[in-house]
């Protein structure tokens, strides 16, 4: 933890010096140089995120329809599940472009779901059984209740009988995962509608005015990953000290993938600094800082420790033993990261944070 | 055996217990406004205390992140940004935290709160998170803060609420949207919500319901004040871009509710109202605007990157964005890793 020490002192030695920045605008050159890392970044993480969860969505449907009609195991499709939830873990850091559409990114995930709305909804629809429901394109629209893979892992780690309208349902949630992930990569495919938006912040652009905009919301999501790692992904299931832990409470408890998800989440924060040439890199050609890359080692040291575990992330949280205890001293971790993507990586670039206004109220 | 990072938590602890005290020790005595400093690696708040001629003079660190204000008497109260479930009781005299008081299990505050006019009776909007509707909560202020009751709401997302200046009649902005804190900022009901003004006269214990008027649809509206003449000025923010016409700011008189004309100074987005006089101030955080309107026409429009805060001061404005806070000429740069938040308060001491 010697790493996560230093980094501890540079942030706090960061913030003591970038107050002054004020209302630094960013000059042309600067700008077209972030213009140019965030293209880059775009191309060599958001879209092979996206690619991910769309291969693994469609592993999916394939291994799940053979099940289905009685020409597969079940195994297979909850294996590929797991890999599309895990990639969906990566993808969920963008917070920019059509994944903000409509309900947002919790029409991929809705968690915590603590009043059991995707239970319910696939309930009443396996209830209702309308063969309607089952066709292609059905379910745009429809509650994200139903659509989402809660839903999709709450049937398919149930006894899920093949050759069932459940399982029908299915794999038309994982066909409509499949369709939403699709339109994802074509949207951040080079040469679509969306991407040129991307490529092209400044005058005249009405979606991003200005390049300091577009990076912004570039990290607006990032933040509230953070967020989301801290509060839900970790401090939800320990709770503040030992003897507070609700296991119940973990992610994704029925498919057992809670840990590879907080795997997955710290290794997702190191490659988002990482990309090589990408929005983190470019900084520093502008004096800003490279905390992120001591964040990136820690959050990797983070990942390859949770890897190491031989437990599911529900036994370790039940356990509220020494894993748990290490779990808690992540949750003060991602807070560094939090505060680095709010306010140190801005400032540090002379750019104002911003930070009070993420989300808005 | 103690480490060198032992060592190192214990100064930083030390450091923050001395700093704690002696920004408790000093009193609020030169105070006009309180300001909302949020730190970016905590979350966590500071009610920043200022002169009418925009120097500081104390701060008071809360643990949590902080919104709006009210005062009764004495007493500065301080709310927790949506979804938080305390809120805080500050003495003007010690700047001590007199009380802090947790929402009953299943509900929380929604950021502001406004307070009878003998200073007695606190009222807060809430959330039922069983229902997602909104209510009113009431508590006794005049010893330790104790609860009454609530008042149900007829909708979701009440915001601000204000109260009239010579009499017990409170305004809440019903800002329509359901949410729930397991769903993040979420509008459960976005594609068919509708927002309105409620009236609640406190001692008759009778709501009104002002309706909802046109040109409110897809637009949650949250936050407002009153001017001199008793006009209330009403700013939204949209939220469903299909049905909203763009115009988030209403005048609200005896004759009914007049949409101002403000074009793209808002954004669509209103941080905060606030009136001087027959004047409304009004921010929009969205576009970095700072507006003042006289019967309901644009007299100036300044930038201000991250407008946010706004209340009127000894007859002067005081504004603040994400990292200044402005007073005529003078300009006070938020703490190192903080930030302004959205709401300002003219203290009356």
């Amino acid at each position: 933890m010697r790493a996560a020490k230093t980094l501890c002192l540079s942030l706090c030695l960061s913030f003591a010096t970038s107050s002054a920045n004020g209302f630094t605008v960013l000059g042309e050159e600067e700008a077209a140089l972030l213009q140019t890392a965030l293209t880059t970044s775009a191309d060599a993480f958001v879209l092979p995120a996206y690619e991910a969860q769309q291969a693994a969505a469609a592993d999916l449907n394939a291994s799940l329809g053979a099940y289905c009609v009685g020409e597969g195991a079940i195994e297979p499709a909850q294996e590929a599940f797991v890999d599309l939830f895990v990639a969906w873990q990566r993808a969920s850091i963008v917070g920019l472009g059509p994944i903000m559409d409509e309900e947002g990114p919790l029409r991929v995930q809705l968690w915590p779901d603590s009043k059991g709305h995707s239970q319910r909804a696939t309930r009443t629809a396996i209830r209702a059984g309308d063969p309607a429901l089952l066709e292609p394109g059905a379910l745009v629209g429809r509650s994200i209740a139903l659509t989402n893979l809660t839903a999709l892992e709450g049937l398919l780690f149930r006894d899920l009988a093949a050759q069932s309208y459940a399982c029908d349902l299915a794999r038309a949630i994982a066909a409509f995962q499949a369709d939403l992930a699709t339109d994802l990569v074509a949207a951040w495919s080079p040469g679509s509608g969306y991407r040129a938006v991307f490529d092209s912040a400044g005058d005249g652009n009405e979606t991003y005015p200005t390049v300091d905009a577009l990076v912004r919301e570039f990290l607006a999501g990032s933040i509230v990953y953070t967020d989301r790692l801290r509060k839900f992904k970790l401090a939800r299931g320990l709770g503040d000290a030992p003897g507070d832990a609700r296991p119940e409470r973990t992610e994704a408890v029925r498919s057992g993938a809670g840990l590879a998800s907080l795997e997955e989440s710290f290794r997702t924060l190191a490659a988002f600094y990482d990309t090589p040439g990408g929005l983190f890199d470019a900084a520093t050609a502008m004096g800003g800082t490279k905390n992120y890359s001591a964040l990136a080692d820690v959050a990797t040291s983070v990942a390859d420790s949770l890897a190491a575990l031989d437990r599911s992330l529900e036994e370790v949280v039940a356990a509220d033993g020494d894993a748990a205890a290490d779990l808690r001293r992540y949750v003060q971790l991602v807070t560094f990261h939090e505060a680095y993507l709010k306010v140190g990586f801005l400032n540090s670039i002379g750019l104002s944070a911003g930070f009070t206004s993420a989300d808005g109220d | 055996m103690e480490t060198r990072r032992d060592v190192l938590r214990g100064l930083a602890v030390g450091l923050g217990v001395l700093a704690c005290g002696r920004a408790l020790g000093q009193p609020a005595d030169e105070a006009a406004y309180v300001g909302i400093e949020t730190s970016a690696r905590t979350g966590h708040s500071e009610a920043s205390f200022f002169s009418a001629s925009g120097a500081r003079t104390a701060s008071v660190p809360l643990d949590f992140r902080a919104h709006g204000m009210a005062q009764g008497g004495r007493t500065l109260i301080v709310f927790p940004r949506r979804p938080g479930t305390m809120f805080a009781a500050v003495d003007l005299g010690t700047l001590e935290i007199r009380a802090t008081v947790h929402a009953p299990e299943g509900r929380h505050f929604y950021g502001h709160g406004a307070v009878s006019s003998d200073g007695k009776t606190l009222l807060a909007p809430e959330n039922d998170l069983e229902s997602l509707q909104g209510h009113l909560a009431l508590y006794d202020m005049s010893a330790s803060p104790r609860r009454l009751g609530s008042v149900p709401l007829p909708g979701a997302g009440p915001h601000e609420i204000i109260r009239e200046a010579q009499r017990d009649v409170f305004y809440v902005a019903l800002g329509g949207l359901e949410t729930h804190p397991d769903y993040g900022r979420l509008a459960l009901n976005r594609d068919s919500f509708r927002s309105r003004i409620l009236a609640y006269d406190l001692g008759r214990d009778r709501l009104s319901d002002m309706g909802s008027w046109a040109g409110t649809e897809g637009i949650s509206l949250r936050h407002m004040a009153q001017d001199a003449d008793g006009v209330i000025y009403v700013g939204g923010q949209v939220v469903d871009a299909r049905r909203a016409s763009g115009d988030v700011l209403w005048r609200l008189t005896g004759g009914g509710a007049e949409m101002l004309q403000t074009g793209r100074l808002l954004s669509g987005y209103v941080s905060s109202v606030a009136t001087r006089g027959r004047e409304a101030l009004v921010t929009s955080k969205t576009s970095g605007r700072c507006v003042v309107l006289r019967d309901g026409k644009i007299l100036e429009a300044r930038a201000l990157e991250g407008a946010s805060a706004v209340a009127s001061v000894a007859g002067k404005a005081i504004w603040s964005g994400f990292t200044s806070l402005s007073l005529g000429t003078r300009t006070e740069l938020a703490k190192p890793g903080h930030e302004f938040d959205n709401h300002g308060f003219s203290v009356r001491l």
